[in-house]
């Protein structure tokens, strides 16, 4: 009992704590960092005295950390289960408050509400940024008690339904500094709001009024801001040219527009943005209208210098129209050509032999695309980091050959339904950097492919092989042993998979995200080696998979310490697995429940109840609605829990306990 | 009388003849004999003209009518070409020498009546008459100074010719009711020379203002004739003064309640329709479908004088006799204007008995909206609309949308008693709440444990469900 102590001491003698900090500063590793502050009492403080951003999983934890780290300047509770206010207030009250607390994150903490908000903007004077993005509750109120603090820069809102113009003039007239702000579907907000918000907020720089139902006015005072630069309107289809117009003048200093979806602006409304602002950075004007006319594209060349991202999804393009992008956009790094009609490789030869480069070129769906094309940008585009070929059905493994040998850059690989097969894979082998791939519908690779992925692509973060139903267990144990950092992984529907396939991934200590619909060779024993292998695992999909059962549920609630969202719809589980599965599970905040067949109302009932207050989305039968309590639904909904009634008819297994 | 009135006499006509032909040496000198006969003829029908003006620039058709006698149109015709013809130095400096007389006159005018006043009082419509005499004169000196431009930047011809706004505008600078008829005169016949409208309307006001006493409804002489909308009738005609006729309604008659009268019985109707009705009752000849029609106004073929009414209270700004007069339109904006300005507010709203009313179409106005002032600003205003709320944020810094929106939507109630529930639900939950939240978190076991935390959050698996 009393040498425990000594050791560390006699470090700590060596170590100073400013020595440690500076360790500390090299270490960026959280795995490491968590061995660093395990090693003694004299390393926590340390560690406590360094951090400076935290991520909380668990609620009963908050007041302790808050305590802990003093020195916190960005805090994250968007992962939070069952966060609500009073947990929120006790927690800032035991603190003794966040004096130098700059950011929160509060994104989709459904429990909290305006008496939450009004105590974090209390304890925290210095409050700059807050994310309360998806908080569906959130309204007029939350935002008057967000308006409270002063200084704020940065608001993120999107999908905070209730919020109408008044608490957007409250936020206006309360937070005068604000910078950025995200109003992204908050659908009561009009014309009358923004008007106001752009009269008081003369600082603002960037403003997302995505999907709102605002016309041509909010523009006219929008285009009054004059430090704006990037302003984004995807889908607001009653804005059109002549709201466009207003921004002709000039007076902001706008660097990136975005206009995909916007119905009713044509080439005209665009080409006024762009007369007015000489310096645009980005323009995304995906899906919003189908002709590139000349005078667009001659006037791209007044921003020859300056313009960097064009995205021009869904656009009838021609050989002459991209060669004219390609001659004027000088400084041009990124493209989107997704659903573009009329390209063909001469389109893409045009634009690449000017433009070498381009940095990711996104091709999805271009569906008249050859080889031809992918030599023509291999033997141009020597930086590329991002390819995007989706649905490119014609290209094979010519064409990845040169991608692979003249753009060793690549991070991204797009090549969903594409029918490539291992030999292609093969060739893009020299592309060390990979960090996602998506294979997607190639039913032709096989486990030789996923071999070469395994010894090649280290750094890989993201694979995809939704329906490759050539690959099985082997092709798994070559990418559990070569890619260490693998993150999130897809191999729903690859039906040759067994429980051997996942005792290979469980190998994966990093895996955050598995989906493994359908495997129906998949028992409960592959589903325990996950649980017990794969630690950081947080989301799970294992719908359809037909042979997992309550043992498999069993080892998930006991290892899956993390599990936030999980998909059990149509295994044959029963009410004891589901609640202890709800019942254990702390961070589980997403669940679906369709089609348990053998889960009873009373399983159902008693395992909802078991889940206390963490759920905040639940996706359930909606025969189920008026067999579960009013009670327990009331409950749920109490606590911010969003139930999703589904109406799926299973033609052969009807539920098992609406037939008892 | 006399000594005051001569000279202005002189100068009228000399102006009309004058700016008629637009400069006379011209005249003479390329078409004297048909310039001569021009101004012979203009000065015969001079009477006729005096006839119609009280119409001339509301009925632009009559108006072209008396133009087109031949006589008239030889000057107009001269006057068009003049100005396409190459200026004229000696034709410039006659003008300008017609206009500094012109000047001088207008200064004479003046010193007259200040001797006038020295002497002994005057009556105040002699006076208004010599002022206006004097804007009279202006005006003319004004078209004058723009023809004579005119002349010299033959370029601009046209567009001065076509184009009102220039003369408009001087017109209204000047603020006399001659540059105001002037002006609604042209925008009904454009294609006319200015010069010849100028000279109608100085005509015009000559005529009535010395003229006058002849015939039983008099155009009463308006110094400002400001034009607003106005809530009575919205009056945006610009009617020229005495272009119309003023009938006066006596109070008993506005508050009749009914307008309408049998003939044989003397009972009231408020519509006529519905005195026909009645009069069937009272024979066979009121059956036919002639007695049955709704009387039409044999106006269509003739021009009828326009009818405007006046308020009976002395004083009213609606009353004819005030020195801003602006006339009623209809017998039914005088019936409204009267009870809302000059009868007791009888009708209450039940709601919020505050408001008050006259006429009982406006408390059913305001019942429909009363009570719906759920716009709060955090300085106490309510407001009806979302918008008015958000400028009145916007005008002044620091006030800001009150807190109360979604409560006051919810429940119903009366406005006051909206605010103090939702007062008393903030007093009653505040105080108690951190110490709740405490409370909570005392009872959570994990709380009291800071050496397992550790193992708790990093290692997870060794905590226990």
């Amino acid at each position: 009992m009393m040498r425990t102590p000594q050791p560390p001491d006699l470090i700590m003698a060596v170590l100073s704590v400013d020595l440690l900090v500076q360790i500390l500063d090299r270490l960026p590793d959280s795995g490491d960092r968590k061995s660093f502050r395990l090693v003694s009492r004299g390393f926590l403080s340390a560690e406590a005295l360094h951090r400076r951003a935290l991520r909380v999983l668990r609620r009963e934890f908050l007041p302790f950390l808050l305590r802990r780290y003093f020195a916190l300047e960005s805090l994250d509770l968007s992962a939070c289960p069952a966060l609500d206010d009073t947990a929120l207030a006790a927690a800032l009250h035991t603190a003794g408050g966040c004096q130098g607390l700059k950011a929160v994150c509060l994104a989709r903490a459904t429990g909290i509400r305006w008496r939450g908000v009004e105590v974090l903007v209390a304890a925290c004077p210095r409050l700059e940024v807050v994310d309360l993005s998806h908080c569906v509750g959130i309204g007029d109120r939350e935002a008057a008690a967000l308006a409270a603090a002063g200084g704020l820069r940065e608001l993120r809102l999107d999908k905070c339904l209730g919020i109408t113009d008044v608490g957007l003039a409250k936020l206006a007239v309360g937070c005068a500094v604000l910078e950025r702000l995200g109003i992204k579907w908050c659908m009561e907000i009009s014309d009358l709001g923004i008007d106001l918000l752009s009269k008081k907020c003369r600082d603002l720089k960037v403003l997302d009024i995505s999907y709102l139902k605002v016309t041509n006015f909010c523009l006219q005072s929008v285009s009054c801001l004059e430090k704006l630069e990037d302003l984004t309107m995807a889908g607001c289809s009653q804005i059109n040219d002549e709201g466009l117009r207003f921004l002709n003048n000039g007076s902001n200093s706008l660097r990136s527009i975005d206009v995909s979806r916007c119905n009713n602006v044509s080439t005209w409304g665009l080409v006024s943005v762009i007369e007015g602002h000489k310096c645009l950075q980005k323009i995304v004007a995906g899906d919003c209208f189908p002709e590139l006319v000349p005078l667009f594209l001659t006037k791209l060349s007044g921003l020859r210098d300056t313009l960097n991202v064009l995205k021009l999804d869904g656009f009838q393009v021609s050989a002459t129209s991209l060669q004219i992008i390609g001659v004027h956009c000088k400084n041009l790094g990124e493209i989107g050509l997704g659903k573009c009609r009329g390209m063909t490789d001469e389109c893409i030869s045009e634009l690449v032999t000017y433009r070498a480069d381009l940095r990711t070129i996104d091709l999805t769906c271009c569906h008249s695309l050859t080889d031809n094309a992918l030599v023509t940008i291999a033997d141009h585009c020597k930086k590329l980091t991002c390819l995007l070929l989706e649905s490119c059905s014609l290209i094979t493994e010519k064409g990845l050959d040169h991608i692979g040998t003249c753009c060793t850059d690549l991070k991204k690989v797009d090549l969903t339904d594409c029918a490539v097969n291992d030999t292609a894979l093969r060739c893009l082998s020299p592309c060390l950097e990979l960090m996602v791939l998506k294979l997607g519908l190639c039913p032709s690779i096989s486990d030789k492919g996923l071999v070469h992925i395994g010894s090649n692509f280290r750094k890989i973060l993201e694979l995809d092989l939704y329906r490759c139903t050539g690959i099985a267990d082997g092709g798994l144990a070559a990418i559990a042993a070569g890619c260490k950092s693998l993150k999130k992984l897809n191999v729903c529907y690859c039906v040759r998979i067994t429980d051997q396939g996942l005792k290979h991934l469980s190998f994966l200590e990093e895996l955050s995200d598995l989906e493994m619909r359908g495997l129906v060779h998949v028992t409960s024993a592959g589903i325990t080696a996950i649980a017990v292998g794969c630690k950081s695992l947080v989301e799970l999909d294992m719908k359809r998979c037909y042979s997992v059962d309550d043992a498999g549920l069993w080892a998930l609630s006991r290892c899956s310490e993390k599990l936030r969202q999980i998909n059990i719809s149509y295994c044959p589980v029963t009410g004891v697995g589901l609640c202890k599965l709800l019942g254990s599970l702390r961070c589980l905040q997403d669940a679906k429940l369709v089609h348990l067949t053998r889960v009873s109302v009373e399983g159902y009932e008693i395992a909802l109840r078991a889940s206390w207050d963490r759920l905040k989305k639940l996706k359930l039968l909606s025969g189920l609605r008026h067999f579960l309590s009013p009670g327990l639904l009331q409950m749920l909904r109490a606590r911010g829990c969003r139930i999703r009634w589904v109406d799926k008819p299973e033609s052969f297994c009807l539920p098992f306990s609406l037939l008892l | 009388m006399d000594h005051v009135q001569r000279p202005t006499f002189e100068a009228s006509f000399s102006m009309s003849n004058q700016s008629a032909n637009i400069n006379p040496n011209q005249l003479f000198t390329q078409f004297g004999a048909k310039s001569l006969s021009g101004g012979a003829g203009s000065g015969q029908s001079f009477h006729k003209y005096s006839q119609n003006l009280d119409f001339s620039s509301i009925w632009p058709y009559d108006f072209e009518q008396v133009v087109k006698t031949p006589d008239q149109v030889a000057p107009f015709a001269n006057n068009q070409m003049g100005q396409t013809v190459d200026w004229d130095p000696r034709a410039m400096l006659s003008k300008l020498f017609f206009i500094d007389q012109k000047i001088h006159q207008v200064q004479d005018i003046i010193h007259s009546t200040i001797d006038i006043e020295g002497q002994f009082s005057i009556q105040p419509n002699e006076l208004a008459v010599k002022q206006q005499l004097v804007t009279t004169d202006l005006t003319c000196i004004i078209s004058q100074l723009i023809s004579t431009v005119g002349n010299l930047l033959p370029s601009i011809n046209d567009t001065l010719l076509s184009n009102i706004s220039p003369v408009g505008k001087i017109g209204n600078t000047v603020g006399s009711p001659s540059s105001f008829a002037l002006n609604g005169t042209l925008q009904q016949n454009e294609d006319f020379s200015l010069e010849k409208n100028v000279v109608m309307q100085h005509r015009d006001l000559i005529r009535s203002s010395t003229d006058s006493g002849d015939e039983g409804i008099k155009p009463v002489p308006v110094k400002n004739h400001d034009v607003k909308v106005h809530k009575d009738c919205v009056d945006r005609e610009n009617l020229p003064l005495g272009s119309y006729e003023v009938l006066e309604l006596k109070k008993e008659e506005i508050l009749a309640p009914h307008t309408h009268f049998c003939s044989i019985c003397k009972k009231g109707f408020k519509r006529s329709a519905n005195l026909r009705m009645h009069m069937r009752g009272h024979g066979d000849e009121y059956k036919t479908p002639a007695a049955l029609a709704k009387p039409r106004n044999e106006a269509s073929s003739e021009p009828v004088l326009i009818k405007r009414y006046s308020c009976p209270v002395v004083g009213c700004k609606r009353n004819r006799e005030h020195e801003k007069f602006q006339p009623l339109k209809t017998i039914l904006c005088v019936k409204n204007h009267y009870k809302r300005s000059h009868c007791d507010k009888s009708y209450t709203c039940s709601r919020c008995n505050t408001k008050k009313f006259s006429v009982l179409a406006d408390l059913k106005t305001h019942e429909k909206h009363c009570g719906c002032d759920r716009w709060l600003c955090s300085c106490g205003t309510l407001f009806s609309r979302k918008d008015k709320l958000l400028g009145h944020v916007n005008l002044f810094p620091g006030h800001n949308p009150a807190s109360s929106m979604g409560d006051v939507k919810a429940s119903g109630g009366t406005d006051q008693g909206r605010k103090i529930e939702m007062i008393t639900e903030i007093d009653s939950l505040e105080p108690n709440f951190p110490g709740n939240s405490v409370d909570d978190v005392d009872d959570d076991p994990c709380y009291f444990f800071p050496l397992n935390f550790d193992s708790f959050k990093f290692e997870g698996l060794n905590d226990s469900p």
